[in-house]
């Protein structure tokens, strides 16, 4: 089921979440919902799209969002909420818990079998935050470029089975509602500590930035304690690279 | 202990009556001493004596770059900054292929979008605090900053 429509269950009964997801619009096709979220700032809207002409990763990089593949969605919210990548990493993992046991990826990637499936995207301006979420679903490896098919996958690609987008939606939502709900109330420190715990870092051998070494910890702001040859380091962001294994 | 943390704690001391300050956080333990320091019992000569900082187990403190903040002169050279609000990695246009945000000499309205700080996938767009001619781009692009590190030097323009 291709185009908006493929969301009209999920419009028809929402979630009955507090916050999240309380109004839903769904396009068939939009450049990215992070800007319509940014432009159009509704606390809790959720704009989800079956294609994004203008998806984006991380720098910018193109976000392969094509149509009747993936779940693509963004949530808008009023003001800035520290630790929201980190609890929608959390809310992916636990939504889909039922049927997968994905991984976390530091700092918010989500892995099935060691291949990305889902990237999330916080994006601030002026007091108003998107939270973009791109969920693989429906691809075949032949659906990814040649270059990613070895990093990256989608629930039926690596899991089989049938997957309703509007059904997953609906189990995100619900939890984001609860975690972001949890977040305004002061809930960053036992989120931060469940993600890191989840992220599993610490011994880890890795390759981030041009530094190598061994992952000490995870501190308080979410960055990586490296202990590398010319001392320690503190990584915020990059490509993280394991080289010890999966 | 982050930079701004780490300068808080400088000017309290400066500030203050005391000779040695010693704070331990997550095992690191960072101690400050004004140099030339008296005893107590001794008049005080309030900012006469530079505060001089020493880490006990690290040789320095840590900050994104790995370096030690060091004391030197303004490169703003007098002019207002436009300064990081988070630590992160400090980039000049939304994707590599991207025109810059601003170049020097570019004229910037209040809130106009001038870089992005990214720290963990979270993309911070940071808007001009007043109107104003971009006189100096303080860091380079792809750049780690700290949080109150300043990005531009910006003449203010009514």
């Amino acid at each position: 089921m291709n185009g908006a429509i493929a969301y009209d269950s999920l419009i028809a009964a929402p979630p009955g979440t507090v916050l999240v997801g309380r109004k839903v619009i769904a396009f068939d096709e939009i450049d990215s919902t992070n800007i319509y979220a940014l432009d159009h700032c509704e606390d809790g809207l959720v704009i989800v799209a079956d294609r994004q002409t203008a998806g984006r990763g991380r720098l910018g990089r193109t976000w392969h969002s094509a149509p009747g593949l993936g779940l693509w969605f963004t949530v808008a919210l009023e003001g800035h909420l520290e630790g929201l990548s980190f609890a929608a990493a959390l809310a992916v993992r636990d939504a889909l818990a039922p049927r997968v046991a994905l991984k976390i990826k530091w700092p918010n990637d989500l892995l099935c079998h060691g291949k990305k499936i889902c990237g999330i995207l916080v994006e601030h301006r002026a007091g108003r935050t998107a939270l973009g979420i791109g969920l693989n679903v429906h691809h075949t490896a032949e659906d990814f470029p040649a270059e990613l098919r070895a990093k990256a996958g989608s629930l039926e690609s690596e899991l089989g089975g049938t997957w309703d987008r509007a059904e997953v939606l609906r189990a995100i939502l619900t939890e984001l509602d609860r975690s972001i709900i949890l977040l305004r109330g002061g809930g960053l420190v036992e989120v931060h500590r469940t993600w890191a715990q989840a992220c599993a870092m610490a011994g880890r051998i890795i390759r981030c930035n041009g530094v190598e070494g061994r992952v000490l910890e995870i501190e308080g702001r979410g960055a990586l304690v490296v202990d590398a040859a010319d001392g320690r380091h503190l990584i915020f962001s990059g490509d993280l690279e394991f080289l010890d294994g999966h | 202990m982050d930079f701004s943390e780490l300068k808080e704690l400088i000017r309290i001391l400066e500030q203050s009556g005391l000779s040695e300050l010693e704070v331990e956080e997550n095992g690191r333990r960072i101690r400050l001493h004004k140099a030339g320091a008296v005893p107590a019992a001794a008049p005080l000569i309030a900012h006469a004596a530079p505060v001089v900082l020493e880490a006990s187990h690290a040789p320095r403190p840590l900050n994104a770059h790995g370096h030690a903040p060091a004391a030197e002169e303004d490169p703003a050279g007098g002019l207002p900054t436009f300064d990081s609000p988070m630590v992160g990695t400090f980039y000049r246009s939304p994707s590599p292929e991207s025109d810059v945000f601003v170049k020097v000499g570019d004229r910037v309205e209040e809130n106009q979008t001038i870089c992005i700080v990214e720290a963990m996938k979270l993309m911070n767009e940071v808007g001009a605090k007043f109107a104003g001619i971009v006189e100096k781009i303080l860091v380079e692009n792809a750049q780690a900053v700290e949080f109150g590190q300043p990005l531009f030097a910006v003449r203010r323009v009514d």
